[in-house]
């Protein structure tokens, strides 16, 4: 196949438990190189930017698990996509939600009987970007034939908890914001906008007032339910309920998992705020599986060629690291 | 119009179709108890804004399919699941690829069917152009959002790239006329991850398909978005209403389904009413 730096695509139509048909694609590594692969990725639709992603980030990222023998299936979840189903959701932050909670979990499943049954390999990585990254997660707790999470972008809070901004936005993000509403105070049309009741008291508020808030959350710690530790502050309000619970389980199965994180997103304060400092201690005995990286000034969705050339350069030392074995194994 | 009860199966059909050394994914809906007697190619906007949109085409489509219409879908080359980068792909490789999907269509659903071009914003430019090519192969022709000038059109484009120099360098350093200047001196521009050529971008900016009388020589409908207020075509759609007796024209109001809202785009209903309404009058009995 020219000019596209992906070989041996094939379209995939496999079903989920509710018989909806899911489109996917499945990228062969080189026969002549790897005539028997062991090892698949699954790399799943994120948001509702179905199996390509953004600019087609996924299909940038295919050739480097091709390299190493690694087949990549790009998956389309049910009501996204190409695939069937519906979803009912309007809202996009709802929609967010609902994968968030673990709504296409059972469609991985489907996938990785698929790459099971289909093409023998009964190993696989799970992942993606952003929601695909979480749903990937979500997936590897309960199913041991996951030996790795490959996530981009992974959310620790729930989108859609319908509570003020203010409310949930993490010390980093208070902190920049902190700083640019004292800047505004050289500001003419900041104070216009001030004295006409127009400006975010309550987000102006909390800006100035994080380091207590900080305080008083630690006061009221809880602890988590069954094996995972707990943690050493009371956890975020929108913190999604599920991800401390499946992190620590594939921790406990020694599952290696890869975190890149974009450096202007939020979502790696959140990450560190939310998660990582509250579990601190739990984690510490795991960190041979964790592996976290930042690409500096990146956006969510790594629109840069730069930023595309950093992850793919993590990435390929981050499956060398864990799954040189792995993958003749 | 009142829709037509849902009464056939659907059947979908994904497949590679060959355009050169290159392969360009498409997928067929078509019903499965009645023989079509046309067919819709729908031509998807550029870029990330295909994405946004993509699930409001694939709910047309299975919608035409299931009152009798056979749809094909597919992902121009250097978009989607199709071959070549985006850099490497250019107008003339887009309108390539509408051809190969007509012909495609024609092979699959009946060679006796009728075709209509669906475009969505650029997605009709390239639909015009191929049109105007395709001659009597091609005997409707849709525009949803249509774009008159490509040019001004790239312009608005180019807005993510200025994001993105906010974000590396704290502010912009390249303004869009100095990022025209580069584009046109051979540098690659990147705007929202993907990489403008020149080769692209200036085939684009002389697309002038309104001007071109070839488009205009089947039934076209432009659906054309009202801004603030508007209840009226444009300037420029009313001189091709006035121009060519072939060209209907409407003003529909839909929510921006081409780039990121906080609403979950998954159809247009205007666009798909207008639409089925006008399939319906201008080939009666093909829509059941």
């Amino acid at each position: 196949m020219a000019g596209s730096g992906v070989v041996n695509q094939k379209i995939v139509t496999l079903r989920n438990s509710a018989g909806q048909a899911l489109y996917c694609v499945l990228h062969a590594p080189d026969q002549a190189s790897f005539p028997a692969p062991s090892l698949a990725i699954l790399l799943l639709s994120p948001g509702v930017k179905m199996r390509v992603a953004p600019h087609r980030l996924y299909r940038k990222l295919t050739q480097t698990f091709l390299d190493r023998g690694i087949a990549v299936l790009r998956v389309d979840f049910h009501g996204l996509g190409d695939s069937e189903g519906e979803l009912p959701e309007v809202q996009l932050d709802q929609l967010y939600r609902q994968v968030q909670l673990g709504r296409h979990v059972g469609d991985v499943a489907a996938a990785i009987n698929w790459v099971e049954h289909e093409l023998g390999i009964r190993r696989v990585l799970v992942g993606g970007l952003c929601g695909g990254a979480l749903t990937g997660l979500l997936a590897a707790e309960f199913d041991r034939r996951v030996i790795g999470l490959y996530t981009i972008g992974i959310p620790v809070c729930l989108d859609g908890t319908g509570q003020h901004s203010a409310d949930t936005m993490t010390r980093g993000q208070l902190g920049s914001l902190r700083k640019r509403y004292i800047a505004k105070l050289l500001k003419p049309d900041a104070w216009l906008r001030l004295l006409s009741l127009r400006s975010d008291f309550r987000l102006i508020w909390r800006s100035l007032t994080v380091a207590s808030a900080a305080r008083r959350q630690r006061q009221a710690v809880r602890k988590s339910e069954g094996l995972t530790p707990a943690p050493a502050s009371a956890p975020a309000s929108n913190l999604n309920p599920l991800f401390p619970r499946a992190f620590f389980a594939l921790l406990r199965a020694q599952t290696p998992i890869l975190l890149l994180f974009s450096g202007a997103d939020r979502l790696k304060w959140e990450f560190d705020e939310k998660f990582a400092e509250p579990w601190a201690a739990g984690l510490a005995p795991y960190t041979a599986f964790t592996q976290v990286c930042l690409i500096e000034k990146a956006n969510h969705v790594l629109s840069d060629p730069a930023w595309v050339a950093a992850a793919t350069r993590q990435t390929a030392a981050w499956l060398d690291r864990h799954f040189v074995d792995a993958r003749s194994a | 119009m009142n829709m037509p009860a849902k009464k056939t199966m659907v059947l979908e059909e994904a497949f590679f179709m060959p355009v050169g050394e290159q392969q360009v994914f498409a997928v067929l809906h078509r019903p499965s108890q009645v023989q079509p007697s046309l067919i819709v190619v729908l031509c998807h906007a550029l870029a990330e804004e295909k994405l946004w949109s993509h699930r409001v085409y694939v709910k047309f489509a299975r919608q035409l399919a299931d009152l009798g219409v056979a749809v094909l879908r597919f992902d121009m080359r250097g978009e989607g699941d199709s071959d070549l980068e985006f850099e490497d792909s250019t107008l003339v490789t887009r309108i390539d690829d509408v051809r190969a999907a007509v012909a495609a269509a024609r092979s699959k659903a009946g060679a006796e069917c009728r075709v209509v071009l669906l475009g969505h914003r650029f997605g009709g430019s390239v639909a015009a152009a191929a049109a105007a090519q395709l001659r009597e192969q091609v005997q409707g022709l849709v525009i949803w959002d249509p774009l008159p000038d490509s040019a001004d059109y790239f312009q608005q484009l180019l807005r993510s790239n200025l994001t993105t120099q906010m974000a590396i360098h704290g502010k912009v350093i390249k303004t869009r006329d100095a990022l025209i200047e580069d584009l046109l001196n051979g540098q690659l521009i990147v705007a929202d991850g993907y990489g403008l050529h020149r080769n692209f971008y200036q085939q684009a900016v002389e697309l002038d398909w309104s001007s071109d009388s070839s488009v205009f020589t089947r039934p076209v409908l432009l659906l054309e978005v009202a801004k603030a207020g508007q209840t009226e075509p444009s300037d420029k759609l009313k001189q091709l209403l006035n121009t060519h007796a072939s060209c209907a024209c409407e003003v529909v109001t839909e929510p921006p389904l081409w780039r990121e809202t906080r609403q979950f785009h998954q159809e247009a209903k205007q666009f798909a009413a207008k639409t089925l309404s006008w399939l319906s009058a201008q080939w009666p009995g093909a829509v059941s």
